[in-house]
C-alpha cells in the first residue's frame, strides 16, 4: 500500500524544520536536501525535487513556520534559515509586578529569552483566549486554545471561568466557512457565494473582495466591495451559501484594500431605521412615557431646541422607524414632518385591523 | 491549503504540542499528553505513530535518528530536538489580540493601560516571521491591515459597571446597586452577592442573589446606574450554583416563565423571526413563536414592534393589552 501523502508531507515537514533549525547558518538548498530523506532518496527530477521543497516551504510560511530567506553571493534569494530564537516558544516566567525590570535571562538547550508575566497580565491574556473562544468560529476557537495551551507549558491556566458566560450561539452550519473567509482575507482573494438578501428574500451569487470580518453583537460579518455594484457592503455569514475562493493565482493578490478603509469604524451597530441608501428625513418625536425603556428610546434622539419633551431623529428608513415607534404607543409619538405621522397613523390602524378593528 | 495540506497542517498543530510535552527521556502516560493537546489519547497515539511507522522504502528522516517507544499506555521519546513548544502563530496570536481588543472595550480607563502591556507582552511570545515577501510566502498575510474585529456593542458602549460587577465577583464581596427596570419609572436600590456576569441576546447580564427579593435575579448592565463594591461584606457563591441554570431557551431568565406567549408572523417577516427562533412554520408561510412570558408589558412591547405583521394569539389578556394601547392612540 502507498503511504498517503498527508502522513508523507507530515513527516517531510518536520524534516525540514529540524533539518533548517540544527543549522546555524542560511543554507542553500542543496546543503541541507540530504537531511530531509523524502528530498535525497527522491527519483524525480531535481527541479521537481526543488519545487516539492519550495512548496513545502511556503506551507510552513503559511502555517506561521518563520523560515527566512536571504540572497547569497551571487544576489539571489536562496538561502534559507529558521533561527531556534525565533520559532521556539521564549520560557515564560510568572513573576510580581516589581520583578518585570530584571525579567529576559538567557537559557540553555535551547538558548531562548525569559519573558516574564504579571499576574494581572497573564490573567488578561487567558481571558482575551476564553472570548475568543466563545465566538461561534471554530477555527479562531482553536487558534486560542492553542494558544493558551503553549502558554500553560510554562504558567499556570486557570479552567474556564465558572462567574462568566458569552452565548452567541452557532454561527453557520458549515464549520468551516468562517475558515475559508479568514483565508481568502489574508490572500486577498475574491469570494463567490450565495447570498439569502433577506429583505428582498432572494438568492443571488455575489461576488465580493473581502476587506475584513466583523464579529458584531452576535454575528460574524464580512465587510467588503461587491464587485457588479463597486460599493462597499456588509454581508452576515450565516446568510451565505455555497462560498468558494478564487482559485486562478493562488500566490497573487486579487485586489488591494485602500489604505484608508477603517475596519472599526464599520464595526458599529445601527438601528434598522439608520440603514439604507435614500436620503435622511429628520422625524420629531413627542415623548409623554416616563418609564426606563421609553427614557431609553428617547436618550437616542437629540433635544429639540425649547421643546424639552421631543427629541428628533435622522431617519432613512421611516418603514422601519414607524415600526420602532410603534412598540412605544402611549409613551411616545411622531408630530412632524406630517407626512412621516401619517405613515405611523396608517401604521397603527393596520395593526388596530389585525385585532379585530376599532371599537 | 489541498486537503492532504490541511491534513498535515492539522497532524503538525498537534504534534508540535505533544512532542514537546515528551521532553526528558523519560516515560509519560499518553492521557497526560492528549491532556497537553486537547486531544483524545486515540489521536495522539495515532499522530505519534505517524511519525515514525513508514512503509515501502519511505527514508526515516529525523525519527529515524530517535527512538519513540510505545508501551501500554505509555510513550517514551529519546533525542528530541523539538523539546519546546513552537511560538504562537500568527494566527493564534491574532486569536488573543482579537480577544484582548474586545476586553479592552469591557475595563476601566486605568485597566486599559494594563491591555495594552498584555497586547505587547504576548507578541513577544509569538514567532518572529521573517519580513514578508508575497512571492515567497504565499498564503501568508499580504498586508498589515487588521483584518478583523470584534465588538459586543448593540448601540451603546459596554456598560461601565461591568468592571465594577467583574471586581466585586472577583472579590468575592456584595455590592449595592441602584438599578431602573424597564417598566420601572424610578430606580431602586438593592444589596446583591453577584454570582457571575452572562452576555446573551446582545447584552450583558448581572446574576446575583438580590437580599431585597430573597431570591436570584438578573440586571440588564446598562440599566445599572450606579455600582458600589461592599469590600467589608463577603459574598460566597454556592457551590451548587451554574450560570447555565439561569439561561434557558439561549436567554437569561431568573426562572421559568410560567406563561407562554404565543404569536403568528405573518409570511412577510417570518423569514427574519426563523433566524433566529424555533417556532412553526404553517401552510401559508407564517410563523408560530412559542415565547416564555415573563411579564404583560413586555410582551405587548414585543409585539407591537412588527406592527400588524405580528398577532398575539395567547394569551388572551395580553392580546387585550395590545389592542387597547393602539386604540388609545386613535382615540378609541
Amino acid at each position: 500500500m502507498p503511504p498517503d501523502r498527508s502522513s508523507q508531507k507530515l513527516r517531510r515537514w518536520i524534516d525540514l524544520i529540524v533539518a533548517l533549525l540544527r543549522r546555524r547558518q542560511a543554507a542553500a538548498f542543496d546543503e541541507f536536501k540530504g537531511d530531509v530523506p523524502q528530498y535525497a532518496t527522491s527519483s524525480a527530477a531535481p527541479e521537481s525535487v526543488l519545487r516539492t521543497f519550495e512548496r513545502d516551504k511556503d506551507e510552513l510560511a503559511a502555517f506561521g513556520v518563520p523560515i527566512e530567506v536571504s540572497a547569497d553571493q551571487m544576489g539571489v534569494r536562496r538561502l534559507y534559515r529558521l533561527t531556534p530564537g525565533d520559532f521556539f516558544l521564549p520560557y515564560l516566567e510568572l513573576v510580581d509586578a516589581e520583578q518585570v525590570a530584571a525579567r529576559k535571562r538567557p537559557r540553555t538547550a535551547p538558548r531562548l529569552e525569559t519573558l516574564a508575566f504579571t499576574p494581572d497580565e497573564l490573567d488578561l491574556v487567558v481571558r482575551a483566549g476564553r472570548r475568543a473562544q466563545q465566538l461561534g468560529d471554530p477555527r479562531l476557537a482553536l487558534d486560542a486554545a492553542n494558544a493558551l495551551r503553549k502558554i500553560a507549558f510554562d504558567m499556570p491556566v486557570p479552567g474556564p471561568d465558572a462567574t462568566e458566560s458569552v452565548r452567541v450561539g452557532p454561527q453557520h452550519e458549515d464549520p468551516e466557512i468562517l475558515d475559508q473567509i479568514d483565508r481568502a482575507l489574508r490572500a486577498r482573494k475574491i469570494i463567490l457565494f450565495d447570498y439569502h438578501s433577506i429583505a428582498r428574500d432572494s438568492h443571488e451569487r455575489r461576488e465580493v473582495e473581502p476587506w475584513g470580518l466583523v464579529f458584531l453583537a452576535r454575528h460574524w460579518y464580512v465587510l467588503g466591495n461587491e464587485r457588479a455594484a463597486q460599493s462597499l457592503k456588509r454581508f452576515r455569514v450565516s446568510r451565505m451559501r455555497d462560498l468558494a475562493v478564487n482559485q486562478k493565482a493562488p500566490h497573487t493578490p486579487d485586489f488591494a484594500v485602500p489604505p484608508s478603509f477603517d475596519i472599526s469604524a464599520y464595526a458599529r451597530w445601527r438601528q434598522a431605521w439608520e440603514l439604507g441608501d435614500g436620503d435622511t428625513i429628520e422625524v420629531v418625536v413627542r415623548f409623554t412615557g416616563v418609564a426606563n425603556h421609553v427614557a431609553e428610546a428617547a436618550g437616542l434622539g437629540l433635544p429639540v431646541a425649547g421643546a424639552p419633551a421631543d427629541r428628533r431623529y435622522e431617519v432613512r428608513n421611516t418603514d422601519a422607524f414607524a415600526r420602532w415607534l410603534l412598540r412605544l404607543t402611549g409613551d411616545a409619538c411622531p408630530v412632524a414632518p406630517p407626512a412621516f405621522v401619517a405613515t405611523w397613523r396608517a401604521l397603527v390602524e393596520r395593526t388596530v385591523a389585525a385585532y379585530g378593528g376599532a371599537r | 491549503m489541498a486537503t492532504s495540506s490541511n491534513d498535515a497542517a492539522a497532524q503538525l498543530r498537534r504534534l508540535l504540542l505533544a512532542l514537546p510535552a515528551l521532553e526528558g527521556d523519560r516515560p509519560y502516560r499518553l492521557d497526560e499528553i492528549a491532556a497537553v493537546v486537547g486531544e483524545s489519547v486515540e489521536t495522539v497515539a495515532r499522530d505519534l505513530r505517524t511519525l515514525v511507522t513508514r512503509t515501502g522504502d519511505e527514508p526515516g528522516g529525523f525519527f529515524e535518528r530517535i527512538r519513540l517507544l510505545f508501551d501500554a499506555d505509555k510513550v517514551q521519546l529519546q533525542a528530541n530536538v523539538l523539546s519546546r513548544p513552537m511560538g504562537l502563530t500568527p494566527s493564534e496570536l491574532r486569536a488573543i489580540e482579537l480577544g484582548l481588543a474586545m476586553l479592552a472595550q469591557e475595563v476601566t480607563p486605568e485597566e486599559a493601560a494594563l491591555v495594552e502591556r498584555a497586547r505587547a507582552r504576548i507578541q513577544e511570545v509569538a514567532v518572529a516571521m521573517p519580513e514578508r515577501a508575497p512571492h515567497l510566502h504565499a498564503g501568508a498575510e499580504p498586508d498589515p491591515i487588521p483584518a478583523r474585529t470584534a465588538s459586543f456593542h448593540s448601540g451603546s458602549p459596554t456598560p461601565p459597571s461591568l468592571p465594577i460587577v467583574r471586581e466585586a465577583i472577583a472579590d468575592g464581596c456584595k455590592a449595592h446597586v441602584r438599578y431602573l427596570a424597564a417598566d420601572a419609572e424610578a430606580e431602586s436600590e438593592r444589596v446583591v452577592r453577584p454570582y457571575g456576569v452572562v452576555f446573551s441576546s446582545g447584552s450583558w447580564y448581572l446574576v446575583a442573589f438580590c437580599e431585597m427579593r430573597e431570591d436570584i435575579r438578573i440586571f440588564r448592565l446598562d440599566r445599572i446606574a450606579q455600582v458600589t463594591v461592599l469590600v467589608d461584606q463577603a459574598a460566597e457563591i454556592p457551590e451548587a450554583f451554574s450560570l447555565d441554570d439561569v439561561l434557558k431557551h439561549g436567554r437569561a431568565l431568573a426562572r421559568e416563565a410560567s406563561d407562554v406567549l404565543r404569536i403568528r408572523y405573518a409570511p412577510a417577516i417570518a423569514r427574519w423571526i426563523a433566524e433566529h427562533e424555533v417556532g412553526e412554520t404553517e401552510a401559508d408561510g407564517a410563523f408560530v413563536v412559542n415565547h416564555p412570558l415573563l411579564a404583560d408589558r413586555w410582551a405587548v412591547r414585543h409585539a407591537l414592534q412588527y406592527g400588524p405583521a405580528a398577532e398575539v394569539l395567547a394569551p388572551q389578556r395580553v392580546r387585550e393589552a395590545v389592542a387597547e394601547r393602539l386604540r388609545g392612540v386613535l382615540g378609541g
